[in-house]
């Protein structure tokens, strides 16, 4: 299985600390590692009327910096991303693609007006994160509300849900990852 | 492509702008529903040939026709698509006009994912609810207007059994019996007794749809498929996904139809009418005929491989003739029924009417005793239907049977002397000339009973 690539991107005051590191590599049983600072610029990125960063064009940057690589990249970062038509994301995959990106800047308790909590911030952050590369590995939303998959636009909503997957998105997972096809929920 | 199937959730997305067209179908694909995107008015219209959709997002500001116009013909073609209006010109105004033309919500562009969540969500909450609400007043209207079988005879009383028997399976179910005697009633009976009771039983008469016309009226037609196919149309096969269809007069359909149908019962999926999508539908097959299947097998005029997937479990109605008992009830119930349709104070039947009902030998079967009460109860004085009240051919072939065997003859004048002696027995052995005790073996005989 080719390795997973945490990319960090821009100035992060949540580093891409090695607990996400062995979180992702044991939920999804592969060898992650940590690219150096400074591989992507975001600033190609960078949309100065909405003053954030388009993840799609984060993501090609991504793949543009990583041309030969195999396995999954996540940008991970904490830069106000948007995808357009929205008004921002927290996190973006390309689905049962290669990338994926997390944002915490809208995980922050301080966005909200409240005392930061970083360990709450990082337990948002990998949530996200491990939420997006399921999308990259083709799994969908889940109905669950305490799937690690169930969609979260809020934090109140990625608070409630857990770290895991269900049953059945696990099942799907362990499908995809033993190099099964994707079997769409609902389509099935 | 995957087969659609009844509970996959549809959007629908209409704006100009390729990179939001791009944005939202991702996102919503991402939550499992089957996306189309349309860039203006043209192509929206187009892909409601594809629907239903269960949600419309529809940018209000696009080149050409607007938004807002394109709504209201939306909402022409399916006014129970839920149409979500989205803007990157938030006004007042232009949400209002939305509103009024029927929109469920407004939201603007760009969209916070947080609220597009909670619309969607309160859309879907909202479709659900409406879709629930037509199929709970379809199946209620088929409640109120279902009857029961009545009937009190051994053979009724079998007839029941096997159809409760019977409902509580998936199993295709033929009734057999002539005309009148109440296939659709016992179809009816088994449905709602089964389990797919809260779905609908779709009746489909196979006779008295045209040939050219009962292909697209089983399996539905696409706009265009033939002259006057202005719009798709759902057959009953996809109209009766979770419930039965019954298919009365079974025995009549084409040879042609007759394949179609076969593949339909093995497969459970069909194309519609100038289609080229696999439908798939959940239905319970009832059948009925009158017809002689297994003469028209021999003759090679209906199928052998359709005839042994038809007849799985076979129900025969006896005809009215055959189990007399019934007839006082039947009345009865007609009575009741027609006394409070047509609010009138008939409330009972004279004993010779009754008789004259019993004695005669009802080709027409329940149908035309239905017909001879309903009549009578028009012309009949309060409190009751008297014998003048029945209709000619009744009161003149009152006795049965009607052949000119020398026990037919013997009956009729016996019955005839009863009648006119008022049922006094002596008076009436007296006239035949025989003695009482004769003409007690020959009451019990014939069946006879005193009025």
């Amino acid at each position: 299985m080719p390795p997973l690539l945490i990319v960090p991107i821009g100035v992060h005051n949540i580093p891409a600390s090695p607990t996400l590191a062995s979180r992702l590599q044991s939920v999804f049983q592969v060898d992650v590692s940590i690219a150096p600072a400074g591989m992507v610029d975001p600033d190609a990125a960078f949309d100065i009327s909405r003053r954030q960063y388009d993840s799609n064009r984060l993501i090609l940057s991504l793949t543009e910096a990583f041309p030969r690589l195999t396995g999954k990249l996540l940008g991970i970062t904490s830069l106000d991303l948007y995808v357009p038509g929205f008004t921002h994301v927290v996190g973006h995959a390309q689905f049962d693609g290669r990338c994926a990106t997390v944002s915490s800047f809208r995980l922050k308790q301080a966005v909200y007006g409240f005392p930061e909590n970083l360990q709450l911030v990082e337990e948002r952050l990998h949530k996200e994160a491990i939420h997006q590369l399921g999308h990259a590995h083709g799994l969908f939303n889940c109905e669950s509300y305490t799937c690690v998959m169930h969609p979260s636009t809020a934090v109140e909503r990625i608070d409630v849900r857990s770290i895991d997957f269900c049953a059945e998105c696990g099942r799907l997972l362990k499908g995809r990852l033993d190099g099964g096809s994707p079997l769409p929920r609902g389509i099935a | 492509m995957a087969t659609p199937s009844s509970d996959e959730r549809s959007i629908l997305i209409v704006d100009d702008e390729f990179i939001v067209r791009d944005s939202l179908s991702k996102w919503f694909r991402q939550d499992g529903y089957r996306v189309e995107a349309a860039e203006d008015a043209a192509h929206a219209l187009k892909c409601m040939e594809r629907g239903p959709w269960d949600v419309i997002l529809l940018d209000i500001k696009m080149p050409g026709v607007s938004g807002l116009e394109l709504q209201k013909q939306l909402k022409e073609i399916d006014g129970s698509a839920i149409i979500i209006m989205i803007t990157a010109y938030a006004s007042v105004e232009s949400a209002v006009h939305a509103l009024k033309g029927g929109a469920f919500d407004y939201i603007t562009k760009p969209v916070d994912p947080d609220h597009l969540s909670h619309v969607l969500q309160n859309a879907l909450r909202q479709k659900n609810l409406s879709d629930e609400n037509v199929r709970l007043r379809q199946h209620l209207s088929s409640l109120l207007s279902a009857e029961e079988p009545v009937g009190d005879s051994v053979q009724m009383k079998k007839v029941m059994e096997l159809a409760r028997t019977v409902a509580k399976t998936d199993t295709t179910v033929m009734i057999r019996g002539e005309s009148g005697t109440g296939k659709e009633l016992i179809a009816r009976t088994i449905h709602a007794s089964g389990g797919r009771r809260f779905f609908p039983i779709v009746p489909v008469h196979c006779a008295a749809v045209p040939e050219s016309l009962l292909e697209s009226e089983l399996f539905g037609h696409e706009k265009g498929a033939f002259t006057g196919a202005q719009y798709r149309r759902k057959g009953k096969f996809e109209m009766a996904n979770g419930g039965t269809i019954f298919l009365d007069e079974v025995g009549t359909i084409s040879a042609k139809m007759q394949v179609h149908l076969l593949r339909v019962l093995e497969t459970k999926q069909f194309m519609r009418v100038g289609g080229s999508e696999n439908i798939k539908s959940d239905f319970r097959v009832i059948c009925a005929t009158n017809r002689d299947l297994e003469s028209a097998l021999k003759e090679g005029q209906f199928r052998e491989d359709l005839y042994y997937r038809l007849n799985v479990f076979s129900i025969v109605i006896p005809p009215l003739r055959d189990r007399r008992s019934d007839i006082p009830l039947m009345v009865d119930h007609f009575i009741t029924k027609y006394s409070s349709a047509m609010s009138k104070g008939v409330t009972r039947i004279a004993p010779e009417a009754l008789d004259m009902l019993v004695r005669y030998n009802w080709p027409g079967n329940v149908r035309e005793l239905e017909n001879v009460i309903e009549r009578a109860m028009v012309l009949a004085q309060p409190p009751e239907i008297g014998p003048n009240d029945l209709p000619f051919q009744l009161t003149q072939a009152s006795d049965l049977p009607s052949d000119d065997t020398l026990s037919s003859v013997e009956r009729r004048h016996i019955y005839q002397v009863l009648l006119r002696s008022g049922w006094n027995i002596t008076r009436a052995a007296e006239q035949l000339d025989i003695d009482r005790v004769t003409l007690y073996n020959k009451i019990a005989k014939y069946g006879f009973k005193k009025p």
